[in-house]
């Protein structure tokens, strides 16, 4: 037995399944979550590669957001462990949602020990700055794209 | 011809069968739809936060506003367009789903609501005699924004459930 059936065997695995308003209600917290997360990040990353907000400093327009952003991620974490408890064994091996954590986990990463660091700093961002920037925001679209895959697959 | 009619003809027609059956146009046109809330709703959240009272560094709503507009309108025209290239595909069938009808019923309030804030509150926000405090009707569209936005984003979500 995999171990997406053993938690599919849980009983809390059985009651999300069971639910006829819980998993479209989880749907649509991770799609709202989704929004204010990636809308708020957009923001900061084109503040860093200084093609928007250029009269609020990163770390002001960062602090500003932080709360939000926390919201939305909160949002998406949520749903998404919901989710995949009530359907873990179809998703331990649908390769979209195995590629979605693999982007999520560099995304996560990057994040933390690139972007974060960055968003404190008042100085202006160098070259690994914008890098950062892009690689960060290119890395949320891309758990994004391969999120929205897993439906399809 | 009935709107019934005229939606199953758009549903049947070359263009609408060719984005329902291809295998690849449907789903990256649909998740083009969805990447894309976060750079029209989510930048209009946004907004709408500041307009009901959070900061936003030293900016007010108007210079938020004026800051933003550059994404969040291509944002919705993204939007748009991958909106109008998935309706093509489905027209009929969204005809017949109450859901979509909803969705459609609160987009026209949100958009009315962006109609309110260009005739009366941006008016009042850019009067000199404004005090520095969001006044009431600007913190009601903000409200009104918000909750109309979320609404059409559930109900675009439930949306996809008839169709699948």
């Amino acid at each position: 037995m995999s171990w997406g059936d053993t938690i599919e065997a849980w009983p809390v695995s059985f009651a999300i399944r069971e639910s006829p308003w819980l998993f479209p209600t989880m749907q649509i917290v991770h799609l709202l979550g989704l929004t204010v997360w990636l809308g708020a990040l957009f923001v900061i990353d084109m503040r860093i590669l200084n093609v928007g907000m250029r009269d609020v400093s990163i770390p002001d327009l960062a602090r500003a957001l932080r709360p939000w952003q926390r919201i939305g991620l909160a949002f998406l974490v949520t749903s998404g462990v919901v989710m995949f408890v009530g359907e873990a064994a179809r998703m331990t091996v649908s390769p979209p949602f195995q590629l979605k954590m693999l982007l999520f986990v560099a995304a996560v990463l990057v994040t933390a020990l690139l972007h974060r660091p960055m968003v404190r700093r008042d100085s202006p961002p160098g070259v690994a700055g914008r890098f950062g920037a892009i690689l960060t925001l290119a890395l949320w679209f891309m758990v994004g794209f391969a999120g929205r895959a897993i439906g399809f697959y | 011809m009935s709107l019934a009619e005229i939606c199953r003809l758009i549903q049947d027609s070359p263009t609408g069968t060719a984005i329902r059956e291809s295998i690849w146009v449907f789903p990256i046109v649909e998740t083009l739809h969805v990447i894309g809330l976060s750079l029209s709703v989510g930048l209009i959240v946004l907004v709408d936060l500041r307009l009901i009272g959070a900061r936003i560094g030293q900016l007010t709503p108007l210079q938020l506003m004026d800051r933003l507009s550059g994404w969040y309108l291509p944002g919705f025209a993204l939007m748009f367009v991958t909106g109008a290239l998935l309706f093509w595909s489905a027209a009929f069938s969204l005809y017949e789903s109450p859901v979509f009808c909803w969705k459609l019923v609160f987009l026209a309030i949100a958009g009315l609501n962006a109609v309110l804030f260009e005739t009366a509150v941006r008016p009042a926000l850019r009067s000199p005699r404004t005090p520095t405090t969001v006044p009431p009707l600007a913190r009601l569209v903000g409200w009104c924004s918000l909750v109309s936005w979320t609404t059409v984003i559930a109900l675009g979500r439930l949306t996809a459930y008839r169709l699948g």
